[in-house]
């Protein structure tokens, strides 16, 4: 893994990590793990929390009840945010953008609601069953030697 | 302003007590130190060295809620941040446009998720 990726990685992990603390209200905090698979150049990092889900953060925060897709949408597009008094919703979409340029890939389930995200896939699915919180796994490309800089997306303040 | 006095000299690795930016908590913390110095009338640097990690919650709370009370012209004229990598640097610039965005219309979230509601209806 170059320095830079990791570097990447890293970031992506500590906004993972911050959500989880921020928006979960996880009792049992979270849990994480992590596997490399040398042969196919992969590492696959997981953490998840027993908390409220994407669902429950919008229905404490705005006192609106969403189905879980709805939740999870909402959650995942640029500057939406649930928290009060604080800008956000920046993490997720930084995530996304270094995993679409690393070719890696995102899978998260939040109570009912299942997303996956890779280069050329983005997915959104309604599952039978509920998870009891929110589990986010992120596959990264450890052979990715690219040069990463913030994507060339205009600022609207420049 | 004074421009003959010094600027106010505020490191990071001081106020979040850690190489590493990652939360909202230290955020906040160098968010109430420089709402302080902003009342005065000197110039302000956030002094970034020796900082390993920074991430966009802990930007949020330490320097997008700065939007509220000033400009992105004032901030910027009062503040100077130091030894950020350039990519860092950048990470600032969109967490203070997304801030602006964020401030003209805190309750759009609210309104958002209520129209969708009204139209499932």
């Amino acid at each position: 893994m170059t320095p830079e990726l990791r570097r990447r990685f890293h970031e992506g992990i500590g906004e993972l990590f911050a959500n989880a603390v921020t928006h979960s209200e996880s009792r049992l905090g979270a849990f994480s793990c992590g596997q490399y698979f040398p042969k196919k150049k992969r590492f696959d990092f997981c953490i998840a929390d027993a908390g409220s889900g994407f669902q429950g953060a919008i229905e404490r925060v705005f006192e609106l009840h969403v189905d879980s897709l709805k939740a999870m949408r909402f959650c995942l597009t640029k500057g939406n945010t649930t928290k009060q008094n604080e800008p956000g919703g920046l993490g997720l979409k930084l995530l996304k953008n270094f995993i679409a340029l690393n070719e890696g890939r995102i899978v998260i389930v939040s109570n009912q609601a299942y997303y996956e995200f890779s280069k050329d896939l983005e997915d959104f699915q309604l599952l039978d069953d509920a998870f009891p919180g929110t589990c986010v796994n992120i596959e990264i490309n450890t052979a990715d030697s690219k040069n990463y800089r913030l994507s060339s997306e205009p600022l609207k303040h420049p | 302003m004074n421009n003959n006095k010094l600027p106010i000299r505020m490191k990071v690795t001081d106020i979040a007590g850690s190489n590493l930016c990652v939360s909202s908590e230290d955020g906040s913390a160098v968010f109430e130190k420089l709402l302080a110095a902003l009342n005065t009338d000197r110039s302000i640097e956030l002094d970034f060295s020796g900082i390993e990690l920074v991430i966009s919650a802990f930007l949020n709370a330490a320097i997008g809620r700065l939007v509220e009370h000033l400009t992105i012209p004032q901030i910027e004229g009062r503040i100077t941040f130091t030894h950020l990598s350039e990519d860092d640097r950048e990470l600032i610039d969109r967490v203070l446009d997304n801030a602006v965005l964020y401030y003209e219309e805190p309750d759009r979230f609210r309104k958002s998720l209520e129209m969708e509601e009204e139209d499932a209806k």
